[in-house]
């Protein structure tokens, strides 16, 4: 059994224009350890997607709903607010894109992290401290006793996203979703942060869920990724194969807009043209047909569907890009 | 922190001085004659004069004030012309009555707006919101003299639940707590409708502001319990502001609860204040004003301390 089954999971949003298909029919699952990547540029769902399996969806004006979401054989949307209560930060956690807002600039770094450990695992004052400084000096913050009354502004933006992982891990949650968790660091403290949780998830055998907009991150780190376009998953491979055989027209243009570190691609990056769907209205067809630059006849007649291009490697594309 | 604190408190006799020579100037430049308004008409001119010249009424204007600033250095304000006190004792014995007055209402103020201002903000555009949104219009609109008026119709008059008057008297002070608490209730109300119109609706907007903020959804995803999220790290940041600000309102309505004690028969500092602008009794009027001031510029300086305490990312 997969740690987390997600089947045809939507999210809308009531707007005053319309219901925002913001997620619409995601499945997927993820194993045991596994390392999931899931990719796509901003508006493609990939944030609310964590929010819905984290339960952390304001409902209304939003609605999530799916044939099945289970962490562990646990129904999440059959979960009262109070259940899910209990599972978020002990056995699911998550840590957020901007460090320097993610923390409360008003209370002291211990009282951030002990909090979690004295609500989830009932530990006492001081057992909770203690255990507090461990958990920083294994995300590698130096002085770690001294800096359980420091502030969040006391610290640089890579230590706050280390503080933010250590609360995230505190209760040694079995998955965790970072979204965009270095994409506001410097590259260097990028490199850390993300060595950081490669240990830890080594270390402890938790499942991720990675979401990122960069393609070179996610190589790094995955064992799988996940590419989503307008709220769907348009393409699903193990992390060589997807680099070796993209089969969707949206990962090959994302692929073409990456930078690569080993040179091997053409120097010059080909920008994906035009604007993602608007997510109020039905898309009949393939969502991404507008910007597609590998698009054949077929596409104007049909909707895509999912089609097997390799072992785990599925993409809903009618060009048959990999031949 | 010990020097923005030792520097502003060097500002404050610097402001003093700029109050009290604007008062004094103010006062001498009005019509009026206290010696007469005290005498009356038909006093012959040579016990006017006595009293002139004991009153160093006689003196220019510019000695005038440096007999009266050299004094109040040493801690005298004078003595009242129509009262023949000491300020100072007249003072021991109406300011008590006005803290008292101001620290009712502002109490009133905290209890209605913190709540309400809460409440409004997590249940936004709700039909709280939407009374929450009227009471502070109203709050704003009123003037205290005509909600006070209002207050005693209602309540004294007509339904007989609560006394006009009695603030300062001997059965009041002597009295249960009850007996104590009741005189105050009517007129705190009275005066603190405006301090709660604004403190609610700057909790509100500071509430609604934070509760939009990356860190309570990093609250809710550790999976806090919602009255850890809403008052622990909610409302430790939406009442930064919100200490501020009633911090200066308490030093405003010492000196604005003058109606409201004249209406209540208070013997507050107001209502002394108000008599001896009636009666032009000048060192009074001085000596009520420089404290007054003294008050509200200590209430500011409390303001910037609590803001301080409150935020750890401020340091003077």
């Amino acid at each position: 059994m997969p740690l987390l089954s997600v089947r045809n999971l939507q999210t809308r949003f009531a707007t005053d224009r319309g219901i925002v298909r913001a997620v619409n029919g995601v499945s997927f699952d993820l194993e045991e350890g596994e390392v999931l990547g899931l990719v796509g540029e901003s508006g493609s769902g990939k944030s609310v997607t964590a929010l819905s399996i984290m339960r952390l969806v304001p409902e209304p004006p939003g609605k999530v709903t799916a044939d099945s979401l289970t962490l562990e054989g646990t129904d999440l949307l059959r979960l009262s607010e109070a259940d899910a209560r209990e599972i978020r930060g002990s056995r699911m956690a998550m840590i957020f894109q901007d460090p320097m807002r993610s923390l409360n600039p008003v209370l002291t770094i211990g009282r951030q992290l002990t909090e979690v450990l004295r609500r989830h695992q009932k530990l006492s004052g001081t057992a909770a401290r203690r255990r507090a400084i461990e958990l920083l000096e294994t995300v590698g913050i130096p002085m770690a006793e001294k800096r359980l009354a420091a502030y969040p502004h006391q610290f640089s933006g890579g230590m706050r996203q280390r503080v933010m992982i250590a609360i995230a891990l505190s209760c040694n949650p079995r998955l965790l979703i970072a979204d965009e968790a270095t994409t506001a660091l410097d590259v260097t403290i990028q490199a850390q942060i993300i060595d950081l949780v490669k240990r830890l998830q080594r270390e402890r055998g938790t499942s991720v869920i990675w979401i990122s907009h960069d393609l070179g991150v996610v190589a790094g780190l995955c064992d799988r990724v996940n590419v989503m376009y307008a709220g769907n998953v348009v393409e699903t491979a193990p992390i060589r194969e997807l680099f070796h055989r993209p089969s969707h027209g949206y990962t090959l243009g994302l692929m073409g807009s990456t930078p690569r570190v080993d040179g091997s691609g053409t120097a010059r990056l080909t920008p994906i043209e035009g604007m993602p769907p608007n997510l109020i209205d039905p898309i009949p067809l393939c969502p991404f047909l507008p910007r597609c630059r590998v698009s054949v006849p077929a596409c104007q007649a049909r909707p895509p569907e999912r089609r097997e291009f390799g072992v785990g490697h599925w993409a809903s594309c009618l060009a048959d890009l990999a031949k | 922190m010990w020097r923005y604190l030792g520097r502003r408190l060097i500002q404050v006799p610097l402001v003093l001085v700029v109050v009290s020579l604007m008062t004094f100037l103010i006062t001498r430049a009005t019509p009026g004659d206290p010696v007469q308004i005290m005498l009356g008409m038909q006093t012959s001119k040579e016990a006017a004069e006595a009293m002139r010249k004991e009153f160093n009424l006689d003196r220019s204007l510019p000695e005038q004030y440096a007999l009266w600033i050299g004094k109040v250095v040493q801690g005298d304000l004078g003595r009242s012309i129509r009262l023949n006190d000491p300020v100072t004792s007249l003072l021991a014995e109406r300011l008590p009555v006005s803290l008292q007055l101001a620290a009712s209402a502002m109490a009133f103020a905290l209890l209605v707006s913190i709540p309400l201002g809460v409440i409004a903000a997590l249940r936004r555009n709700s039909w709280i919101d939407y009374l929450c949104t009227g009471y502070t219009v109203a709050g704003f609109a009123i003037p205290n003299f005509g909600l006070a008026l209002i207050l005693i119709y209602v309540f004294s008059i007509q339904l007989d639940w609560l006394p006009i008057t009695g603030i300062g008297t001997a059965e009041q002070v002597s009295g249960g707590l009850w007996t104590y608490i009741k005189p105050f209730i009517i007129p705190a109300i009275a005066l603190g409708t405006l301090q709660t119109a604004i403190l609610t609706r700057l909790l509100r907007s500071s509430m609604i502001d934070v509760l939009s903020q990356d860190y309570m959804r990093t609250a809710r995803a550790k999976g806090l319990l919602p009255a850890t999220i809403i008052v622990v790290h909610a409302l430790k940041n939406a009442m930064i502001p919100f200490v501020t600000m009633a911090a200066i309102q308490f030093g405003y309505m010492i000196g604005i609860q003058v109606t409201i004690e004249y209406i209540f028969a208070v013997p507050g500092m107001g209502s002394a204040v108000l008599n001896a602008v009636v009666n032009r009794d000048f060192p009074v009027i001085q000596g009520f004003t420089l404290v007054i001031s003294a008050f509200f510029l200590f209430a500011n300086i409390m303001a910037d301390l609590f803001y301080a305490l409150l935020d750890p990312r401020i340091r003077y």
